[in-house]
């Protein structure tokens, strides 16, 4: 290869390596240009003045998880409120976040219980945290909250009915624990069963 | 106790306590979420196609309910859920139907029930708009958080906004911040 011929050459790969280098900026800045259809508009709360009745006193409950540098705390937060003027918060129970989890989907049940994903219970009124989940709830039907063990291939195992009232682990007949199978299977995403 | 499941072929297939499994029928629907609700002890509703409703009962015969004009006839992921009114809401490719079957109608679905008079719609700027009687309350940018992002009882709604839950009372027509902590809503009670 004469000198001239490498010259031509290299001056081609400059060339291509430029002509890379603008699609790149390019195609860049058009990804990271702001897009109108994708931005998101403030939050807006409205002072509307009263709209009805005062209120009947209230009382809302939230969990709040604290990141800790060992352990996640979660703490069950109550507020109260009087004539539409909230009150001082008070914690109702705070504890390790392995022990109680996150919330289940519907998750106090007769004002009273605070449930959780993985079925643990919280009884709000004695601020006590009264049964550990097995680890997933499968559902709360009457007086029961009924978790079940799962193996690390997302199988149901042992089932567990607590009775919050009674503070009891109570024995379920074969044909209830088939039912909570059925539902339990309804619980995990994947299934896209619809039970009824 | 029963549950219809949709297998990989894309038929129904119907689970009952004691007794063995009963494959249905075959339906165009995508398997998850199951495109279903139940209307009694004995029929469900689903969809045969994107907009094709129709009820089935536990022997799978049909009934064709209504013809939805969706605009989106091949988009995937259509579900059913009901509002806190028990209104039958039918999600098609980011349309909302309410849908009526005793009437065999349907309606677009411009505000969904939140209960106790709290309403909720969104807007095109990725928000949820909040309503109560028919007065606007709230705007709130779209978030993903585990639990609810709104919660009703009579007179009041807590609502993130943003990070932040708020809650406004009807009886001050005011918001109050509770707190900007990492936070889920657990409910009212009284």
């Amino acid at each position: 290869m004469t000198r001239n011929e490498r010259k031509r050459w290299l001056t081609r790969i400059a060339l291509v390596a430029l002509a890379g280098l603008i699609g790149l900026t390019l195609w860049l800045r058009w990804r990271t240009q702001s897009r109108t259809d994708l931005e998101f508009g403030p939050a807006v709360l409205h002072a509307t003045g009263p709209l009805g009745p005062t209120d009947p006193d209230a009382s809302l409950v939230v969990t709040e998880t604290l990141h800790g540098e060992h352990e996640h705390q979660t703490r069950a937060v109550r507020y109260d409120f009087k004539n539409g003027q909230v009150q001082p918060p008070e914690t109702l129970w705070e504890g390790p976040y392995r022990r109680f989890g996150s919330l289940s989907l519907q998750p106090i049940i007769e004002n009273r219980y605070l449930v959780s994903f993985g079925g643990s219970v919280i009884d709000l009124r004695e601020k006590a945290l009264i049964h550990e989940g097995a680890g997933r709830l499968i559902e709360v039907r009457g007086d029961r909250v009924v978790s079940a063990f799962v193996n690390d291939s997302g199988k149901l195992g042992r089932l567990v009915a607590f009775n919050p009232r009674t503070r009891a682990i109570e024995k379920l007949t074969d044909r209830e624990a088939e039912e909570f199978r059925l539902r339990g299977e309804d619980s995990c995403p994947v299934s896209g069963r619809r039970t009824a | 106790m029963k549950a219809v499941y949709i297998t990989d072929d894309k038929s129904l297939r119907l689970y009952r306590v004691g007794q063995p499994s009963k494959k249905l029928e075959r339906l165009e629907v995508d398997p998850y979420p199951v495109p279903a609700v139940w209307l009694d002890n004995e029929r469900f509703l689903t969809q045969d196609g994107n907009g094709h409703l129709i009820e089935v009962d536990l022997d799978g015969a049909r009934v064709p309910v209504v013809r939805v004009p969706v605009e989106e006839k091949a988009a995937r992921g259509s579900f059913f859920r009901r509002d806190a009114d028990g209104r039958i809401i039918y999600s098609c490719g980011g349309e909302q139907f309410l849908i009526n079957t005793e009437a065999k109608s349907w309606e677009r679905c411009e505000w969904e029930s939140r209960g106790h008079g709290f309403e909720e719609s969104s807007d095109g700027q990725h928000r949820r708009i909040y309503r109560y009687k028919r007065t606007e309350i709230a705007r709130s940018p779209f978030w993903t958080r585990l639990g609810p992002e709104a919660l009703t009882t009579p007179g009041s709604i807590a609502v993130f906004g943003e990070s932040d839950l708020f809650v406004w009372s009807a009886g001050t027509g005011k918001w109050t911040k509770l707190s900007n902590r990492h936070c889920q809503i657990a409910g009212w009670i009284r």
